[in-house]
């Protein structure tokens, strides 16, 4: 019989007096100074570093550009989560190396207590990381970003994950103890977030999968954040998930016999069964998670605010007519005005053609959407956030290119997809005139490709036109064109 | 154990004393682990986790080779600390047949787990990555001690991840070099025989308290 059969009651009376009083905080303040974890923080920061933070900086200046690697996709979670599993389970395994689980059984205080201050001050040296890491990743960001603010509820989200992955591990660590223990919390926690991300990325997942920490689908587009607000339902249900499994693994800590006196261990398992219903809850409420225009919505979590388009004043310039973008995207105004001109000037005047060019946002639901010429007077409606959007934000002959194209497909009427014979040939011509040669065209968006030898001969006859008789033409059959009817042998 | 090493010193170590030292290891534990680091292969590859176009089709792999070496890293902790050193002369040739050993088995149901499943680079490949990532393992037992060796192997990991990404050529990131490549064999072989080397020597270092 070892000291851990003795029964647990008189170890459930905490001594008293003011040193009574005080223990937890002194014992946290030991297992702070004792932890392994601070040895370790030097190599998990330096694995934000290198993914998350170097990945941060490279983007267009959007804060759901530069987040979208680190908190879309998890891989916050990805630097901080198999590291801190493994050290929180060498943590938890502590009394098993050290021979000493018989020891401190027989101590006053009760042996849950014990862990779980463990366990706090390992959650404190690694969530303050955390912290720290995301708080110098978005003050870098903030350097280069020009509106709106950083997304808070997928660092919420992030920490209670990275939370989890300790939490798990610890209990592991304690429960499990043997050499082995680390690290298979370790690399278990890592496989699982490889294969949860292989999981995120395929479009045919289920909506369940939507509860896994590194799923960034339909999470953050462009114009998240800059037309309407980050929808949080995701991430409130990855709150409750995570918050549910961290209850669940403190819970399983306090129900061997030897963690204390009747009533803890009842608290602990009450603790252990509200955590397995929140876990359940948040993966019943993902079943239910839906993508929208402006993302993923859940509906017994969405709150209406969030769908309110944000307010902004547009930055407006000339190419001979007004065009508009949202002050987020204020840098690449020059280059979309260089590049609507050449286009601009050879449909000015044209019935039908654009008097204005404003941005729309991009929307989920048209992963590549297409522009549209709408209104009275037609206005062009570009979704700038669906294009390849340059870094630097000057001077890219790319998305100049794809600039033009969006217009003159949106011109000639081919809507979403890539238009009839004669809407491709006109297209390849006005293109062609525009300054994108024939061999750079195929593949600048989904709504280019390679044009059959037919369309390709038609579009180099129209081409050829002089510009007065390509415009008189246009003139004359642009309605035709738009609708769909006219054939490649009308064609001039 | 050290009883029979000191009473035949000219002979080498009897079976008895192998079989006890490899308990003292754990190495039937670590046996074990290693079976299930190829069961674990075999089921990412029948899922489609590995090969296919997502993220993680190509690092899945090198992660289950660096929990075997994790393995084989963590084997190398003695239960005994420092007296174990002054027992006798077979010490680093007990500690080479694990470790040797345990990476023989881990090549061997990785690649069994790989059988038939179309792994990209083979068994070529497995067998390139486990030996480098176990001598990585084993050198960082001889700096961080045995319970804490599978950082090392875990820290590379993850840094191939972004390698076999991002397509560098360093052949010191063998996991992103083609199977065939010598460049990267070299590399890992020079890791393996150094991690060999200085675990059998001085084995994996013994915390203070211990």
């Amino acid at each position: 019989m070892t000291a851990a059969m003795v029964p647990a009651a008189p170890a459930a009376r905490r001594p008293r007096g003011r040193g009574g009083r005080a223990l937890p905080g002194r014992l946290l303040r030991l297992e702070l100074r004792h932890s392994i974890v601070p040895w370790l923080l030097p190599l998990i920061v330096a694995l934000f570093w290198f993914d998350s933070f170097r990945g941060s900086l490279g983007g267009p200046p959007l804060w759901s550009v530069r987040t979208f690697l680190s908190l879309g996709q998890g891989h916050d979670v990805i630097d901080f989560g198999p590291l801190v599993a493994g050290a929180a389970a060498w943590a938890g395994s502590r009394e098993f190396r050290s021979h000493t689980t018989d020891l401190v059984t027989v101590t006053p205080v009760p042996r849950w207590t014990a862990r779980l201050t463990a366990w706090a001050a390992t959650i404190c040296w690694i969530e303050a990381t955390f912290g720290a890491c995301i708080a110098l990743m978005y003050w870098a960001d903030a350097h280069q970003v020009t509106w709106g603010g950083p997304p808070l509820w997928p660092v919420a989200a992030g920490a209670a994950a990275v939370a989890a992955f300790t939490t798990l591990g610890f209990a592991l660590g304690a429960l499990l103890p043997s050499r082995f223990t680390a690290p298979l919390a370790a690399f278990g926690a890592f496989i699982a977030l490889i294969v949860s991300s292989h999981i995120g990325f395929d479009p045919r997942s289920s909506p369940y999968a939507q509860i896994l920490p590194v799923n960034g689908q339909g999470l953050i587009n462009y114009d998240t954040g800059v037309f309407y607000p980050f929808q949080p339902d995701v991430s409130f249900d990855r709150l409750i998930f995570t918050g549910g499994l961290i209850l669940a693994a403190l819970g399983v800590l306090g129900l061997p016999r030897n963690s204390g006196g009747r009533t803890l261990r009842r608290a602990a398992a009450a603790v252990t069964v509200a955590g397995l219903a929140a876990t359940g809850t948040a993966v019943g409420l993902a079943g239910t998670a839906r993508l929208e225009a402006h993302g993923i919505v859940i509906p017994a979590l969405h709150d209406a605010a969030s769908d309110r388009p944000i307010p902004y004043t547009p930055v407006c310039t000339s190419a001979g007519i007004p065009v508009c973008v949202h002050p987020a995207y204020r840098s690449y105004l020059p280059d979309v005005t260089a590049a609507l001109s050449p286009v601009l000037a050879q449909v000015g005047g044209l019935p039908g053609a654009p008097v204005r060019v404003t941005q729309v946002p991009s929307s989920y639901l048209e992963p590549q959407g297409a522009a549209s010429i709408t209104g009275s007077p037609p206005v062009l409606r570009l979704p700038l956030g669906d294009l390849g959007l340059p870094i630097p934000v000057s001077d890219d002959a790319i998305f100049k290119a794809q600039v033009r194209l969006v217009f003159v497909h949106a011109f000639v009427g081919a809507g979403q997809g890539v238009g009839g014979p004669a809407q491709q040939a006109v297209q390849t011509a006005l293109l062609t005139r525009a300054g994108v040669p024939l061999s750079a065209q195929p593949g600048l968006t989904i709504f280019s490709q390679t044009p059959a030898p037919a369309v390709r001969a038609a579009a180099g006859r129209f081409a050829a036109l002089p510009a007065a008789a390509r415009h008189a033409w246009l003139a004359a059959h642009l309605a035709a064109l738009r609708s769909g009817h006219l054939t490649l042998a009308q064609l001039p | 154990m050290t009883a029979v090493s000191t009473r035949q010193p000219g002979r080498l170590p009897a079976p008895r004393l192998l079989l006890l030292h490899m308990v003292s290891r754990r190495v039937p534990a670590a046996v074990a682990a290693l079976a299930a680091c190829g069961v674990v292969l075999r089921l990412a590859l029948h899922w489609g986790w590995i090969g296919g176009a997502g993220p993680g089709a190509e690092e899945l792999p090198v992660v289950i080779e660096a929990a075997a070496a994790a393995v084989i890293a963590v084997a190398t902790a003695s239960p005994f600390g420092e007296p174990e050193r002054a027992t006798g002369r077979w010490l680093p040739y007990l500690r080479l047949a694990d470790a040797l050993g345990l990476t023989l088995v881990a090549v061997g149901v990785l690649a069994a787990g790989a059988a038939a499943a179309g792994l990209p680079g083979g068994t070529l490949a497995i067998a390139r990555n486990v030996a480098g990532l176990a001598g990585l393992g084993l050198l960082s037992a001889a700096v961080l001690g045995g319970l804490l060796a599978w950082i090392g192997p875990m820290a590379y990991a993850i840094v191939a991840g972004y390698a076999i990404i991002e397509a560098w050529t360093t052949p010191w990131m063998w996991p992103a070099r083609p199977p065939h490549d010598w460049g990267g064999a070299l590399c890992a072989a020079l890791a393996f025989a150094a991690g060999l080397l200085v675990t059998s020597v001085r084995g994996a270092r013994t915390p203070a308290h211990e």
